[in-house]
């Protein structure tokens, strides 16, 4: 088994041939106040500069592109599945675009989308 | 012949018709239902759960009130819990976790390599702090556990999770004994990584051959 499977890692960079990168979709959580959405996407093994986050057409594109792991040996035994990430969300219109903010901290990525003002519940004010 | 009993949960709707299982999910899903397209349902008790057992590949259709731009992130979540499936009863070091209660608890993948000096093992574990992963040695067992706390005050409007919360333990049996002494262990982007050198006594050694 150790020579016919591969270090998994190794099969993130194939050299030689074309390469069809596979992205698995990671795990959020979704949460939402009358703030802001809070997504948390499990990115393990992805640091800050393989992060990408874009807003196109409406859509936020979450991307996570991991380094290879720096293990000497043969595997003995294997579950992870290390691929990059990517997932992609429709983004309702009453999120502000312009304030979106992401960190990444221990392979947790953490988006932070506000919502505009006109939408935030409202008091009104008895005559 | 292995069987699993999927138990909906309130917010979990199960619909079997011949040779589909179709879960419905509201958007507050949580991961009691599981399913695999490689099962097919034997038995089915109304009130507790649907028996299901690996036999015949079915076709599995999930069904998700909100929307998801690409159709590829839904075949991809399907192959990631395929792949679940097949991990939980296929592991060789996986037959403690055949219990009913684990299918709802944290498993986190783990591998194992080994060079002639040394046995890695990584675990993939986001969102961790430091104090909260406990490394235990015994003898040729390590185990890795901890706890991952929900966060209090989850979103007065909505909340969907996916991820797993609450504590998790792994063991590996490894085929030598190890020096614990001079085991490392590190924690990066959410990938916990220990080394453990092998002891002497379990090192491959020549033996020369004496002319006589």
């Amino acid at each position: 088994m150790n020579d016919v499977v591969p270090n998994p890692d190794q099969r993130l960079q194939t050299p030689g041939r074309a390469t069809r990168e596979v992205y698995a979709t990671p795990m959020v959580d979704v949460e939402s106040t009358s703030e802001s959405v809070v997504l948390r996407a499990e990115v393990p093994g992805v640091s800050k500069a393989g992060i990408d986050v874009t807003v196109e057409n409406g859509n936020l594109i979450l991307v996570g592109h991991r380094q290879p792991l720096d293990v000497s040996g043969d595997p003995v035994y294997l579950e992870r599945r290390p691929t990059h990430y990517r997932r992609v969300y429709e983004l309702d219109p009453s999120i502000d675009t312009d304030k979106i903010s992401a960190r990444v901290e221990d392979g947790v990525l953490t988006v932070t989308l506000p919502k505009a003002e006109s939408v935030k519940p409202r008091k009104i004010a008895l005559e | 012949m292995r069987q699993i009993v999927v138990y909906p949960a309130s917010d979990c709707r199960i619909e079997l018709y011949p040779n589909v299982l179709v879960l419905r999910l509201s958007h507050l899903s949580s991961k009691d239902c599981r399913y695999s397209s490689r099962w097919h349902a034997t038995s089915f008790s109304s009130g507790n759960g649907i028996t299901l057992e690996r036999q015949k590949p079915v076709s599995i259709i999930r069904y998700q009130p909100y929307s998801q731009s690409e159709l590829s992130t839904a075949f991809d979540r399907l192959a990631t819990l395929r792949e679940e499936m097949d991990r939980f009863f296929d592991s060789p070091f996986g037959s403690f976790l055949r219990s009913p209660g684990s299918l709802r608890s944290w498993s986190p993948p783990l591998d194992v390599y080994q060079d002639k000096d040394n046995f890695t093992v990584v675990v993939e574990l986001p969102g961790l702090k430091r104090e909260n992963i406990d490394i235990s040695l015994r003898d040729d067992s390590l185990t890795v556990s901890g706890e991952r706390k929900a966060e209090e005050n989850r979103g007065e409007q909505g909340f969907s999770a996916e991820r797993f919360y609450g504590s998790f333990q792994r063991t590996v049996k490894l085929p030598t004994l190890v020096d614990a002494n001079h085991a490392k262990a590190s924690y990066q982007d959410g990938i916990l990584k220990v080394v453990l050198p092998k002891a002497e006594s379990a090192k491959p050694k020549q033996i020369a051959v004496s002319v006589s």
